[in-house]
């Protein structure tokens, strides 16, 4: 019995150790930023009505962190943060942000998108270099990015080269 | 015998008290964590070059199966691995759902689904990496002790899915499967080496190196060798005799994966030598006994997108296994060894022609072309083929519902033909919420060495021996909430035909029994809370009857699991608490083990200096002492006492 009661003591305790650090940033509030900078460095061919919509599929830890920047207006535009249940509506986002849960649909996905100017990002290693245009990913504790030029160009998308300069790899 | 049945049933509430009490202990520590702040820059604000120089905790995450979603799945990650210090399969799968190690001190057995029948060297799970079948051809046995043929340090994955899997995997996919998925060269990012030492004068050395080159192409190449003295261990049931330096091993392993965009080529080697202490088959006790077992692998696969609506897979494969035994009977030395080669080709197509319906359809084709066994006394190679044809169609009947169907022809050259068919229903009633409902058949055609291996003495052939059938239906409810959390209830029952069981050891032969009958309900669940503490805990009950109606041998009633892990110190260190608890089992002779519970403990720190990983692993902290029932042909031995408290320190370098 004192044994199971010392297990218990320190499950209960453990976690209290951790609580009250500052330090590194959340990872999706960091990711959710860097969407919404992305956004700033890219040219759309047209903004319809003059909104520029940012879309998630199963995410929604990134959709909460997105709203926090609805009150920006990149390009001047109305900025929109939406959750995409009908699949066929990804072709009205301007920006569409595909996470691991995402991945059993990324095929038709990308299908779907094919020269549609819908700027794709992603954090699922498998991805990048696969179609889809941005892929974000930690290395040594901080976020890097890889651009997927050849696949933005097919959209008719437009990447500054600024945006080129920072990234890590650029295919 | 009232007083001893009382004390069991003492025993087990106890047992049971204490996991509710681990789990309800839990539920409070999810929320805490979750309330906790830091202060932070206002991001909404910041450049992107300022973006860069910030630093980034990781959200851990749910892991999301790449196996057949229709099943229950339960998964160990990397992350997993190196937080709970596990050093073999072995040592995974014991912290997942359902599953039990039986160890008799050369091989350890792997048991699900209420089969573990100990020291059968075939099993009943199939294990795969990469989606390469890795059971020999001979005893049809998987290799999960320090005979396993990766290092766990290059797994990125184990997934476990319970019930039979023969419409996709075919012959022996009969509970269940294990899929390993290795970790790529961009996951290392350059070289590491590891150096490593524990309890039993035990040392182990590796070096791997992995990269993503610039042309795309991915490689890891890895080398490793373990070196064990082991232990004197004494045996109460031989004169209380013991074996004195019987228990060492030697282990050596070869691992290469290489991969474009499209193709990839994996080979592996593994090599153990272990010493046998137990003295099996009425060998001298206290004498030389040792096992050689040797498996290397090579595979091709191939995927290629045909048009828009068709993907294949190709895949080629060639494997070997050879084992060597050195043993000593009354004074006489003793060689017997086993032989066992095969390749095989498989094409898939996955289709979606026509809207509502994903169809996946193949073929596959296995030469087991060397399956031979030699004794002083006979030898006896037995080749056979196998075709294999398979079908599945997920039809898509509303938005939230989806009906699976497949089916399965195999044909063996010397075990005749088998169909596999299989029926899921799949609801979802609300997002992030599924009911799955399933009906599952599979079959195991007999082994080399169940059906043809004569010795001259203890073991008769039976030419007739008959492949043996599962049929399982089965309910899963899982729930998930975002990518934090996960809950999974599954109730399932099962029956057989036809299984394939021995007769007692001095006389052994192989004979279709009547069918067995196993009920069972599991649960799993696991949270990832946003402060880094991570949690995964499981129940298994299963109520197991063999032929004879009779309680299935050493197969336990309850399994409970529990892993947790948490930062420390400012995420400097990170510890694993891991709590595996077994109740009761009865060996088939009906002598009782009783059930126990076991703690280990992993500290790790990253960077304790610069680019050096630190792991202390301590197994069995409270020195439980427990046993695993015996293999019959190990007896008069009827338990083996499993390890007290040990150690294992692991360093590892990395380098670019």
């Amino acid at each position: 019995m004192r044994r199971l009661a010392c297990l218990i003591v320190a499950l209960v305790g453990l976690p209290f150790v951790s609580i009250g650090i500052a330090g590194p940033l959340p990872e999706y509030a960091m990711k959710a930023a860097f969407v919404y900078n992305f956004t700033l460095f890219t040219e759309w061919p047209t903004l319809p009505n003059n909104t520029l919509k940012i879309c998630t599929l199963e995410s929604d830890a990134l959709k909460h962190e997105l709203e926090k920047f609805r009150i920006h207006q990149p390009h001047g535009a109305t900025l929109l943060i939406s959750k995409i249940s009908n699949i066929e509506a990804i072709k009205d986002c301007q920006a569409l942000y595909l996470s691991e849960e995402d991945k059993q649909r990324i095929p038709v996905i990308l299908s779907l998108l094919e020269n549609t100017p819908v700027l794709t990002i992603t954090d699922v290693p498998e991805l990048m270099g696969k179609g889809v245009m941005i892929g974000i990913k930690t290395d040594n504790k901080r976020i890097v990015f890889e651009v997927n030029t050849l696949a933005a160009k097919k959209s008719n998308l437009y990447l500054s080269s600024k945006l080129l300069s920072l990234a890590k790899v650029v295919y | 015998m009232f007083k001893s049945l009382h004390n069991l049933h003492q025993a087990e509430g106890k047992f049971l008290l204490s996991a509710m009490l681990v789990f309800h202990s839990l539920l409070p520590i999810a929320a805490q964590a979750e309330h906790a702040h830091t202060d932070q820059p206002d991001l909404t604000q910041a450049s992107l070059e300022h973006l860069l120089q910030l630093e980034v905790t990781t959200a851990s995450k749910i892991a999301r199966q790449v196996s057949d979603a229709r099943s229950a799945v339960s998964i160990v990650t990397a992350d997993d691995i190196k937080t709970y210090g596990y050093r073999t399969l072995a040592e995974i799968l014991s912290s997942m759902r359902g599953l039990n190690i039986t160890n008799d001190r050369s091989y350890d057995f792997l048991g699900g689904r209420g089969y573990s029948s100990p020291g059968d060297y075939s099993g009943r799970i199939m294990l795969l990496v990469d989606g390469i079948q890795m059971n020999d051809n001979v005893y049809n046995q998987s290799y999960l002790g320090n005979d396993g043929i990766v290092d766990t340090e290059l797994i990125e994955r184990v997934e476990y899915v319970s019930g039979p899997g023969s419409v996709a995997y075919g012959n022996n996919a009969f509970f269940g499967i294990i899929n390993i998925i290795t970790k790529n060269g961009n996951d290392f990012n350059g070289g590491q080496t590891a150096l490593s030492a524990g309890s039993y004068k035990t040392q182990k050395a590796r070096a791997t190196y992995g990269k993503r080159l610039s042309n795309g192409i991915d490689l890891v190449v890895s080398a490793s060798g373990l070196n064990s003295e082991g232990q004197s261990l004494r045996f109460p049931e031989t004169n209380n005799g013991v074996a004195r330096h019987l228990d060492s091993q030697q282990n050596q392993r070869l691992f290469t994966k290489i991969q474009g965009d499209s193709w990839s080529v994996n080979a592996g080697y593994s090599s153990r030598y272990k010493e046998i202490p137990t003295a099996p088959y009425g060998a001298d006790f206290n004498r030389r006994y040792a096992y050689d077992d040797t498996t290397k692998f090579i595979s091709g696969q191939y995927h290629s997108n045909l048009s828009n609506h068709l993907k294949l897979s190709l895949q080629t494969d060639y494997s070997d296994y050879f084992y060597d035994g050195r043993s000593t009977f009354s004074g006489e030395k003793v060689l017997e060894n086993a032989t066992g080669r095969k390749w095989g080709t498989e094409a898939k197509f996955f289709a979606s022609w026509f809207t509502g319906h994903q169809l996946i359809f193949g073929a596959a084709y296995r030469d087991d072309y060397e399956r031979k066994i030699s004794t002083p006394a006979i030898s006896s190679n037995r080749g056979r083929q196998s075709t294999s044809l398979y079908l599945q169609d997920e039809i898509t009947l509303r938005n939230n519902l989806w009906l699976n169907l497949g089916t399965r022809y195999d044909y063996f050259t010397d075990d005749g033909d088998a169909i596999s068919p299989s029926i899921a229903i799949i609801y979802e009633p609300i997002p992030s919420y599924t009911l799955r409902l399933s009906h599952n058949v599979g079959h195991r055609t007999p082994t080399a060495y169940e059906k043809y291996f004569a010795d001259g003495h203890a073991q008769t052939p039976n030419y007739d021996l008959k492949m043996e059938k599962v049929s399982a239906t089965e309910l899963i409810a899982e729930r998930r909430w975002s990518n934090r959390s996960r809950l999974l209830a599954t109730i399932y029952q099962q029956s057989t035909d036809n299984m394939i069981s021995s007769t007692a050891y001095n006389n052994i032969q192989y004979f279709n029994a009547s069918g067995t009958y196993t009920h069972g309900i599991e649960f799993e669940f696991e949270h990832h809370a946003e402060m880094g503490t991570h949690v995964r805990t499981s129940y298994a009950y299963q109520n197991s009857r063999d032929a004879e109606g009779e309680w299935a041998a050493n197969s336990p009633h309850h399994l409970a699991k529990l892993n947790l892990s948490a930062p420390l110190f400012h995420s400097a260190l990170r510890v694993g608490l891991e709590v595996q608890a077994v109740s009761r089992r009865t060996s088939a002779l009906n002598q009782n083990a009783s059930g126990y519970a076991i703690s280990n403990i992993t500290i790790s720190a990253n960077q304790v200096l610069p680019h050096l990983d630190a792991a202390l692993t301590v197994r069995n902290v409270f020195n439980k002492r427990y046993d695993h029932i015996a293999p019959d042909y190990i007896s008069p031995i009827a338990f083996v006492a499993q390890d007290g408290r040990n150690l294992w320190l692991q360093l590892t370098y990395g380098f670019q």
